[in-house]
């Protein structure tokens, strides 16, 4: 890690006790950064059900879909004409049906890439220290919280880890 | 829970009852006169419109009681407040065996097939099927047998509410109680009878929904084009009755969560307004769904005898206006209109919506129903009075008879192991 990270952290067993803290952290004004294992829409609730911007990059790439699926038709159909039954070169039913293939197809794709461009931009703009990474039992049985905080901070936060019933708390300041 | 009891007995309000019978009154009103003075083209009209409404609104109450039955199939915990709502739209089902059985008056005014049946190599091929007695014999059948059972299922759901609300407050519900409750033993045990009673008769009129609901869909409006067929058009169209029977539980479930107060938002959270809207929304899809593809398969086919009922709906104007504004209002726009989370969960914007849904599936049914009955080449959209006053007659006595059951009754299903307060917040 190239920046160095102040701050604190701490491990929870219990989500009840998880979102109390949260919520706490949240009113001293930080966002703090909440690993857990599973997901938890309480975690959500007491995160401020934030928007995220996934369901615009879905829609966008669902009418991007749609758009190519209509077009990339049509353009095929004019090149090379093919008339059948009289009926029209340019059709709109059988061309709704790659259109909405593509529909979902583009939605899809770009979902998943938006999740992994979304959750890459977020681990840049919020950090990890190095020591929180190497706790493996946050993809197993633990809820974690990272608090960023200057070090004149850091002693109220473990404080009030502390008081929420928190496991561990490290203090971190490289 | 008692709260929700207490407040579950109403009086309709006398401006509002005064305004439905009103309707209902301009409704008669207009139906009779239209039948007695009009020409040909103007009873004709008549008729249409009785025939659009009687569909409409008989397949919405019913497809509200069928809304009922799947939250009990599924045994889902969400759809639970929600399921007295739908069944009282099962009010209205007398009613629209009523107007079923005056519909027959008009049936060789409606039907070519009664008069003048289809010839293929001037042999009359589908009169076995297509006349008028096994007509009107098959479908009394069907009506009575889906009614009917409709009505076991919501006596047995009834039941149970009833007695759990008498040992909250002693002597609730009045005679009415009294009746329904008779033999009604020990509440505890009462209560596990009726779900498992409730839990046989639920699948077996799902069956005979989706049986009896095709045929009395395929025998009413797609007989009206008598050359004309297609097997999916029974699902499409009971999809559009679901649609629009989903659409007037989000008023009801918005309407009803506002007049309980605090009681009522702890079953009808908000959440589940959200889930209500989405099933909504899924209804408009799958809608689209299945009239897509019936319209690629005809539209592919090509084939002279199915091409016809597409070809004046969607080429020829005025209906082709008229067909893209009901793919544009029920598709497009409810689309659009029921995606972003913010606006599901903003109750007044759900129950207008709902409102928006059910007219345009009227629409559809319009769209349906009407160019069948028109001459070749004399097509317009006859839009007027007589639509209007009917349909205002048919929507104030669905709401009278809704109001008056849902008035009598407790506005949740109280006794059920499923009605919960939801997990997941507000």
């Amino acid at each position: 890690m190239s920046k160095k990270f102040s701050g604190v952290w701490g491990t929870f067993e219990y989500l009840d006790e998880l979102t109390s803290a949260i919520k706490a952290v949240r009113q001293k004004g930080i966002e703090p950064t909440v690993l857990s294992p599973c997901p938890r829409h309480e975690i959500d609730h007491a995160l401020g059900d934030r928007q995220s911007r996934l369901p615009f990059i879905s829609l966008c790439a669902g009418a991007l879909g749609c758009l190519t699926g209509y077009s990339f038709t049509a353009w095929t159909a004019a090149d090379w004409v093919l008339p059948v039954g009289g009926k029209p070169i340019i059709a709109i039913p059988p061309f709704t049906i790659i259109g909405f293939e593509l529909t979902i197809l583009f939605t899809a794709l770009f979902t998943l890439m938006g999740v992994v461009l979304l959750a890459t931009v977020d681990t840049l703009k919020n950090p990890l220290p190095s020591s929180v990474k190497k706790y493996v039992r946050f993809q197993r049985d633990r809820f974690g919280i990272v608090i960023p905080c200057e070090s004149a901070k850091l002693n109220d936060f473990q404080v009030l880890l502390n008081n929420h019933g928190a496991e561990e708390v490290h203090v971190e300041n490289e | 829970m008692k709260a929700i009891v207490e407040k579950s007995l109403f009086e309709i309000p006398k401006q509002i009852r005064m305004l439905l019978w009103a309707l209902i009154g301009l409704g008669v009103l207009m139906f009779v006169v239209g039948l007695a003075i009009g020409d040909h083209e103007g009873v004709k009209r008549t008729w249409q419109t009785f025939l659009i409404n009687v569909v409409f609104w008989g397949g919405l109450s019913q497809a509200g009681v069928i809304m009922a039955v799947i939250w009990q199939l599924t045994d889902s915990k969400w759809g639970r407040p929600f399921k007295r709502l739908a069944e009282a739209f099962g009010a209205f089902l007398p009613i629209s065996f009523l107007m079923f059985i005056i519909l027959f008056f008009g049936g060789h005014i409606l039907y070519e097939w009664v008069e003048k049946p289809f010839l293929h190599h001037g042999v009359a091929v589908k009169a076995g099927w297509l006349n008028y007695h096994f007509f009107i014999t098959r479908n009394i059948f069907w009506l009575l047998l889906m009614y009917g059972v409709s009505f076991a299922f919501i006596r047995l759901s009834l039941k149970p509410d009833f007695g759990f609300a008498r040992t909250l407050i002693p002597g609730w519900g009045g005679t009415l109680a009294d009746k329904l409750l008779k033999g009604y033993n020990n509440h505890k045990d009462e209560v596990v009878r009726m779900e498992l009673l409730s839990r046989k008769v639920a699948p077996v009129l799902m069956i005979i929904y989706a049986i009896a609901g095709s045929f009395i869909s395929w025998d009413f409006v797609m007989t009206l084009d008598q050359e004309w067929f297609s097997t999916l058009f029974a699902a499409f169209f009971m999809m559009g009755n679901l649609h629009a029977a989903l659409g007037l539980l989000l008023i009801v479930a918005v309407t009803v969560r506002s007049k309980l107060g605090s009681d009522g938002e702890a079953y009808i959270t908000i959440n589940r307004i959200h889930d209500l809207a989405k099933l909504t929304f899924a209804c408009a899809m799958a809608w689209t769904y299945l009239g897509f593809s019936q319209y690629i398969v005809i539209w592919y086919g090509d084939l002279s005898e199915e091409t016809p009922f597409l070809i004046i709906r969607s080429m020829i104007q005025p209906w082709s206006t008229v067909f893209v504004i009901v793919i544009l209002w029920l598709f497009v726009s409810v689309f659009l209109g029921l995606m972003p989370r913010t606006l599901c969960r903003t109750p007044n914007f759900v129950r207008a919506m709902g409102g928006y849904i059910a007219l345009g599936q009227w629409f559809a049914v319009y769209l349906i129903v009407v160019p069948s009955l028109q001459e070749p080449g004399h097509y317009h959209i006859p839009f007027g009075l007589h639509e209007i006053l009917i349909t205002a007659g048919f929507g104030g006595a669905f709401a009278l008879a809704y109001l008056t059951f849902l008035s009598k009754v407790p506005l949740l299903p109280v006794s059920d192991k499923h009605l919960c307060h939801s997990w997941h917040g507000r």
